[in-house]
């Protein structure tokens, strides 16, 4: 019995090297697949990238990099799965139920890449944009699937989901070329409102970082507890923001100085009516310069 | 001084400092001995200045910039330039040109001055406008283009121009081609296609000519490429920013509205 089971194992073939052998290659194979196949669809990705920019928006050339990438790294990973043996078709099979389970896990991330799509078409904002979202502001990094990158202006990195930017408000403050400033000036009740008017227009005027057109105006707001309250409003070409903005305030306070116009402080006035107690005074005799002087030795 | 002697090549042998002015714009130039050196300032009551001095102070109390000099290289030049944004004239008050005319129109644009070195002054080691002209925008808030504004107003006549020898004056004409009137509030220059020349008695650019279609239509702006006739025996002191094209196809007047929100 033992020498019948010898003669049949000696008739059949020895197929485990052959079998190593197969697996060698296939594991090589598929190690050429991922080392050859994975830089070269990112590279493929830089190239489009590169051949997009500046004929398409920022955004646009860096999605079509993204899918690039990604379906070719998943090109290659399918590729690999089906030389290391596994079968494609159990897989997608697999992948199906996987994938209503992953999808009722994955809302958010779903909702998110939906979010994302709409945000590319609708380009309520590009790269390189600024924008206040609740109480950040920042500079676009970059538009991805899932999120928006922020560059703070005191160099933070900060990821807002993209439902979140769809479902809320925010401010895009560099949309269009050029902004309005709006400067709340406030000046003493002796002043001349029409001269005072004039100044500020002649400062606007003599800056060059103030547009000509649209002219600059000044808005004479109301009366205010201690001062008399002005808006002067001028155009800028959204670059020039911090050239204007300290520019003007000094050319402000300059031309107020040289002319004479005072910019009060907050007033309180103490009423001492009919019905309080007067206040009460007391006479000190006037102090000579030579009182206070300290004494000689 | 005679008039072409500001844009003849100077040179400055090491230890040396060379003085230019052209209107309010002071430039030193001192050659070191690797290096060159050069401040401006400017003073704007000045406007007929225009000398060299080629043994000048430089000034202590300013800041300069260097730039590595080649060995050998000891000559300077100025080029005249023209602004390197289209520049927004304004009429003395706003005209109407009925369909069918043309009028001539001249504007005193400022100079910008390029400081270039090398035999044939092929380097330019900086540029400088002889004023600051103040930004304007040529368009509505949601589009259009950033632009200088003059605040010399376009002439009819040349005489009516303040001649200075930092204003080039460009003869423009506006063909009104459309079928309604044409009120002209703003002009704008395209000064990148513009050469400046040196004339008997002032500086001039080749001139230019706007054909205004309709209102929604393009404008179709042409600009010679050469001198006007008026000019005698002119000769160019720079080169334009951009080749004259055959016919551009933009908007050169404007009846802009703007928003105003408080």
């Amino acid at each position: 019995m033992i020498q019948a089971v010898e003669t049949t194992a000696l008739a059949l073939p020895d197929l485990s090297g052959w079998v190593a052998v197969h697996h060698v290659i296939s594991l090589l194979r598929v190690c050429v697949l991922l080392l050859l196949g994975v830089p070269a669809f990112r590279m493929l990705g830089k190239g489009i990238f590169k051949l997009l920019s500046g004929r398409v928006s920022d955004q646009s050339a860096m999605l079509a990099r993204k899918v690039i990438v990604y379906t070719g790294t998943a090109l290659i990973l399918v590729m690999s799965m089906r030389e290391l043996g596994f079968k494609l078709t159990t897989l997608l099979g697999a992948a199906g139920l996987v994938g209503v389970a992953v999808g009722f896990a994955a809302q958010t991330s779903l909702s998110n890449l939906i979010s994302g799509l709409f945000l590319v078409w609708e380009k309520p904002v590009q790269i390189g944009d600024v924008i206040n979202f609740g109480d950040t502001s920042g500079v676009v990094h970059s538009i991805d699937l899932l999120s928006i990158k922020l560059r703070t202006f005191d160099n933070k990195f900060i990821r807002i989901p993209n439902e979140s930017l769809i479902k809320s408000q925010f401010t895009n403050v560099t949309y269009f070329p050029i902004r309005r400033m709006d400067i709340d000036i406030g000046v003493a009740y002796k002043e001349d409102v029409s001269r005072v008017m004039d100044i500020l227009l002649d400062v606007a005027d003599k800056n060059p970082f103030c547009l000509d057109e649209p002219p600059p105006l000044v808005v004479y707001k109301g009366f205010g507890d201690s001062s008399l309250n002005l808006m002067l409003g001028i155009w800028f070409a959204k670059a020039d923001f911090i050239k204007l903005r300290n520019s003007i305030m000094l050319e402000i306070k300059a031309s107020f100085d040289k002319e004479g116009v005072e910019i009060p402080f907050p007033h309180r006035t103490l009423y001492a009516g009919s019905v309080t107690d007067p206040f009460p005074v007391r006479v000190v005799p006037p102090v000579s310069p030579d009182s206070s002087s300290p004494p000689h030795a | 001084m005679k008039l072409d002697d500001l844009w003849k090549p100077v040179r400055i042998p090491v230890g040396s400092c060379a003085q230019w002015q052209v209107g309010p714009l002071e430039i030193w130039a001192e050659r070191t001995e690797k290096d060159w050196r050069v401040t401006s300032r400017r003073d704007l009551v000045q406007e007929d200045r225009q000398n060299i001095f080629h043994e000048a102070t430089p000034p202590h109390d300013m800041e300069w910039r260097r730039w590595v000099a080649e060995e050998n290289q000891t000559q300077v030049q100025l080029a005249a330039v023209m602004p390197d944004r289209p520049t927004l004239a304004r009429p003395e008050s706003p005209v109407t040109m009925l369909p069918g005319q043309s009028a001539q129109f001249f504007i005193g644009v400022p100079l910008w001055v390029q400081l270039r070195v090398g035999a044939r002054a092929e380097s330019m080691l900086c540029e400088l406008p002889t004023v600051v002209l103040s930004n304007s925008w040529f368009g509505t808030p949601q589009e259009g283009e950033l632009c200088y504004a003059m605040r010399t107003t376009a002439k009819r006549q040349i005489n009516e121009l303040h001649l200075r020898p930092y204003r080039a004056v460009c003869p423009f004409e506006v063909r009104n081609a459309s079928r309604q009137s044409l009120e002209i509030q703003r002009l704008c220059l395209r000064t990148q296609y513009l050469t400046v020349y040196l004339g008997r008695q002032h500086l001039w650019t080749n001139p230019g000519r706007v054909t205004h279609r309709g209102e929604n239509e393009w404008s179709r702006a042409v600009y010679a490429k050469n001198p006007p006739d008026a000019a005698e025996n002119p000769y160019p002191i720079g080169t334009p920013r951009h080749p004259p094209e055959k016919g551009i196809l933009t908007r050169s007047f404007e009846g802009l509205k703007a928003f105003v929100e408080v």
